[in-house]
């Protein structure tokens, strides 16, 4: 059988071509994913902002500033009951409503913890705390506020013996991430 | 001729490999499924999210406890195992969502449900760093099933590129107790 | 001159037909088995009260149908005097999974006025509503529907029991599951009216 001549400006093509391939399935799996890459990164915890104490700081359409974080008992081994209280002054109504809130409790080591729900018996045994009824983070977003409404948010939490000194609130909310807060206490 | 064998030398060759190739890549599911940590008995296996270690494996033809200010019996058509477990979350608070005893001829049993309210259950309750948990899953099984099982504890009953702890059960964990009570069980 | 063009357009179409005869083949064979399925007979077979049958991941044998005034097995007679359809069942989990998916087996067929549309399954052994089975551990159910009050109670219950089948590697996700739910029998029970106990 002959073989057709193949003229030597279609080898160089049928090469650039071959090497142009992997360029052409890299550039296709950008463009495809993108977007979601971009989504991802965008909803990770990456950047944290100091908030010194006694001062507000907005973040996803809120401002918000600690009012207190204070241990109010002792579970069995030496568990530290603690209760946050939080202030918020609402600027975006549309931004501030997105659930969920990520109010956690972070040790300097990286340990996180997650809020609990307290009993009402271990609640009052703050004084002031008698007979009054304050929201979670979950339920003040959830309740819709309109601009410049000032809520108060209280979260309870379970700290083993020991961490209770050294541990500092971390806000993080959908509207705000990139950017978390993470709030010093007082003294 | 044999530039037509070779040909078909070569057609061969590449059917074998394709064949192979689409019979032995694991599956979708396979790949972005559990990622297991394995373990023997006793040892503590710290996975992304939590640690876990396996104390004492115990059987009972009967469990009685005490939920909801109620006596509970319950009994069974096989036999009850409870694993005797410490779980710890590291380095965020967690929710233990699945254990399942593995059969040593493969067959999967999930926690069994008949037990809510039963004391010390493990799965119930978040898990808090620096918190450990002490407690029982609670497994229902065919006789058979018993000897040379594995546990596997995951945060999530499907995980998707998560950890999944595989723990080697003893191979022979002894005759059943007829009752179990529970509110008796000595776990330190 | 004719010739030539015959010849021309016996070779033209030879070649069109080798290059297309697989996708013609896949059309002929589709073809035929769509129309096989639809000439199946759509009777069901039969299945008798107590007789084991195998529906994809479960094992069932239907019992007895009961009209009854309790809402829950040996639970006190409802209080609106509201009746119900108890319907007693052994159910074998057939798998290699512990599994929850056993409200697909049944459904009543025709529908019955005024019959809940979603049984409640309980498990007899602890008067409990049942979560999930063991594979390997065989367990009395009941399955109750509610009779809206006023709707007039059957005298025979026709149920159907769907079946499934087992695939290893499924098309998506390679991983394994059961498919394909259809019918593969009916029975149909008589319904016994019973006294609640007082």
């Amino acid at each position: 059988m002959s073989e057709a001549a193949i003229a030597p400006g279609a080898i160089r093509m049928r090469r650039i071509s071959l090497w142009m391939l992997p360029l052409a399935l890299a550039l296709g799996l950008f463009l495809q994913s993108y977007e979601n890459a971009l989504e991802w990164w965008r909803s990770r915890e990456l950047f944290a902002r100091q908030v010194p104490a006694g001062t507000a700081a907005s973040l996803g359409g809120g401002e918000w500033k600690l009012a207190g974080l204070r241990r109010v008992g002792e579970r069995s081994d030496g568990r530290a009951v603690m209760l946050l209280d939080m202030e918020a002054l609402v600027r975006d109504p549309e931004a501030f409503a997105v659930l969920p809130c990520r109010l956690v409790l972070e040790a300097s080591d990286g340990r996180r913890w997650s809020p609990q729900f307290l009993t009402p018996s271990e609640v009052n045994r703050l004084p002031e705390r008698r007979g009054q009824t304050i929201p979670t983070c979950t339920q003040a977003l959830a309740s819709k506020p309109r601009v410049g409404a000032t809520l108060r948010i209280s979260e309870g939490f379970v700290l083993p013996a020991g961490t209770n000194g050294q541990v500092r609130p971390v806000l993080s909310l959908p509207a705000g991430r990139p950017h978390y807060l993470r709030f010093e206490l007082p003294g | 001729m044999s530039g037509a064998f070779a040909k078909l030398g070569a057609l061969v060759l590449a059917a074998l490999l394709l064949a192979g190739m689409q019979r032995y890549t694991p599956g979708y599911a396979e790949i972005t499924g559990p990622i297991p940590l394995r373990g023997e008995f006793g040892e503590t296996l710290a996975g992304r999210g939590f640690s876990v270690r396996a104390d004492n494996v115990l059987l009972a033809q009967k469990l009685r406890f005490k939920a909801y200010g109620r006596e509970v019996e319950r009994d069974t058509g096989g036999v009850f195992a409870l694993v005797i477990a410490r779980l710890e979350a590291q380095p965020a608070s967690i929710t233990i969502g699945s254990a399942i005893w593995r059969s040593a001829q493969g067959a999967r049993f999930v926690a069994s449900p008949r037990f809510q309210g039963a004391p010390r259950l493990l799965g119930t309750d978040r898990l808090e760093p620096g918190l450990p948990q002490r407690g029982i899953f609670i497994f229902e099984v065919p006789r058979e099933a018993v000897e040379g099982a594995t546990l596997l504890v995951a945060a999530s009953r499907w995980p998707r590129l998560d950890t999944q702890a595989e723990i080697a059960l003893p191979a022979q964990p002894g005759a059943p107790a007829p009752v179990i009570d529970l509110g008796e069980l000595a776990y330190e | 001159m004719i010739v030539s063009w015959l010849a021309g357009l016996r070779q033209a179409v030879s070649s069109k037909l080798t290059i297309g005869i697989g996708g013609l083949l896949a059309l002929a064979i589709t073809s035929g088995q769509s129309l096989l399925e639809a000439l199946e007979p759509p009777v069901l077979p039969a299945l008798a009260a107590g007789v084991p049958l195998d529906a994809g991941r479960w094992r069932v044998a239907l019992h007895d149908v009961r009209l009854t005034t309790q809402s829950r097995p040996d639970g006190p007679p409802a209080p609106d005097g509201a009746q119900f359809l108890a319907l007693d069942l052994d159910l074998a989990n057939r798998s290699s999974e512990t599994d929850n998916t056993f409200a697909r087996i049944l459904a009543v067929e025709p529908p019955i006025e005024g019959l809940q549309p979603n049984p409640t399954f309980w498990l007899v052994r602890d008067k409990a509503i049942l979560s999930a089975l063991q594979p390997g551990l065989p367990e009395r159910v009941q399955v109750i529907w509610r009779l809206a009050p006023g709707a007039k109670a059957p005298e025979r219950l026709r149920l159907v029991v769907n079946g499934e089948t087992f695939k290893p590697r499924d098309n998506l996700f390679a991983a394994p599951g059961w498919f394909n739910r259809k019918p593969i029998a009916a029975a149909t029970l008589p319904v016994v009216s019973v006294e609640a106990k007082p």
